[in-house]
């Protein structure tokens, strides 16, 4: 079994690989990752995405990888029923998350803007994805974030591409992290899911077999607006930073988009929403950790997930 | 000769102090070695050759003597993956 970490995508990457080829397996998935990260970046006047925000109104000629990612964004808007947004941009940056993380001033001395509906004219629904012929349409006026995707999405991509390599392999972004395989010996992949009240330690370890998993925190990514704490997590029902019992939620999914985008939902959603946001979706189970440390299961059966302290 | 002494006592020691505080400056601002932590907290010093590009793997995969050697940390523990947003 081979390691590799290093930094992408504003968080730490760990690429994992077992096999005669794990190295050509890591060295590709490194490349691909950053290769999607000067793509997908909203901190980067030179990336796709921000060139992609300034055509909003008009078709952009997008590549693949983009037009693939818009048109999973789109279905994951549908499936967590809006709550998983991407047309949130302005209000995130509205609420002070203006910046890349690492050069965000965690004491912001701009004031909290008064509380507003938002005020995006058109759903994150009237976005078009045509990947017949590789464009994109925003609605005008409409900028997006891929930050509560692509994580996700590059995670589970960069892990197929090193299967073609290695027959066992996982990468994490972050906390968003896809596996394929067992690792020799082992019956499951260990997780650790960090403790949200305390981020040295682990909460639980989990046993995984394969698929994906990932964690939405309003303990991560904090800062102070005017003297209000705020987070990147925000309720596009309302613009603001997500107002929830649950400090975390973690959850596992067939595909790495899934699992992402329902983390933000479940956490936008808590606990009442949480059970008609599943209803008929067995494929994804939860784990959420609220304020006391108590931890919170799905009501679907967790087959591949065994938890113990 | 008592002022001479006087001033090659001086100049040791302001010479002495200025060597000693030019060493500390450059010692505090010369790079660290780059380092992989491990979720344990186990750390491991890296040493990476230049990343080929993602177009010259295949190529390189079947002219196994251009194939750059590449060297990963492997720990005699299993490395356990974490999730806990980010």
């Amino acid at each position: 079994m081979q390691y590799y970490q290093f930094r992408a995508m504003n968080t730490d990457v760990l690429l994992v690989a077992e096999g005669p080829r794990a190295g050509t397996a890591i060295q590709a998935a490194q490349s691909f990752i950053e290769a999607c990260e000067r793509r997908f970046t909203r901190f980067s006047e030179t990336s796709e995405l921000a060139a992609l925000n300034r055509s909003a109104g008009d078709w952009f000629a997008a590549s693949p990888d983009m037009t693939a990612l818009i048109a999973a964004a789109l279905d994951c808007h549908r499936a967590t029923q809006g709550l998983f947004d991407p047309s949130i941009l302005p209000d995130l940056q509205a609420a002070g998350y203006t910046l890349s993380f690492d050069q965000l001033p965690r004491l912001s001395p701009d004031p909290k803007p008064a509380s507003r509906l938002r005020t995006a004219s058109s759903p994150f629904s009237a976005v078009k994805a045509d990947p017949v012929n590789s464009r994109v349409r925003l609605p005008a006026g409409m900028q997006v974030d891929l930050g509560g995707i692509a994580k996700g999405w590059i995670a589970e991509k960069a892990a197929r591409l090193m299967a073609g390599f290695v027959p066992v392999c996982g990468v994490n972004a972050g906390g968003d992290l896809f596996v394929i395989g067992l690792p020799s010996g082992q019956k499951a992949w260990e997780i650790g899911l960090e403790d949200p009240l305390d981020p040295a330690r682990d909460l639980l370890v989990l046993l995984v077999e394969s698929g994906a998993a990932a964690t939405s925190s309003v303990a991560k990514r904090v800062w102070q607006q005017g003297g209000t704490k705020r987070h990147h997590l925000i309720d596009p029902r309302n613009g603001e930073p997500a107002e929830s019992p649950w400090l975390s939620v973690t959850v596992f999914a067939p595909r790495a988009v899934l699992a992402e985008t329902f983390a933000k939902a479940l956490l936008i959603a808590g606990p009442e929403k949480s059970q008609s946001l599943l209803e008929n979706r067995p494929d994804i189970s939860f784990l959420a950790v609220d304020s006391r440390g108590q931890i919170w299961k799905s009501p679907t059966e967790m087959e591949k997930i065994y938890a113990f302290a | 000769m008592k002022l001479y002494r006087k001033f090659l006592r001086l100049w040791l020691a302001v010479s002495s102090f200025a060597g000693f505080l030019t060493g500390w400056v450059f010692l505090a601002h010369s790079a660290g070695p780059e380092t992989v932590t491990m979720p344990d907290g186990a750390t491991i010093v890296l040493d990476l050759p230049p990343i080929p590009s993602v177009d010259d793997f295949a190529a390189a995969e079947s002219d196994a003597g251009s194939v750059q050697s590449f060297t990963f940390s492997q720990p005699s523990f299993p490395v356990r993956m974490r999730t806990g947003g980010s």
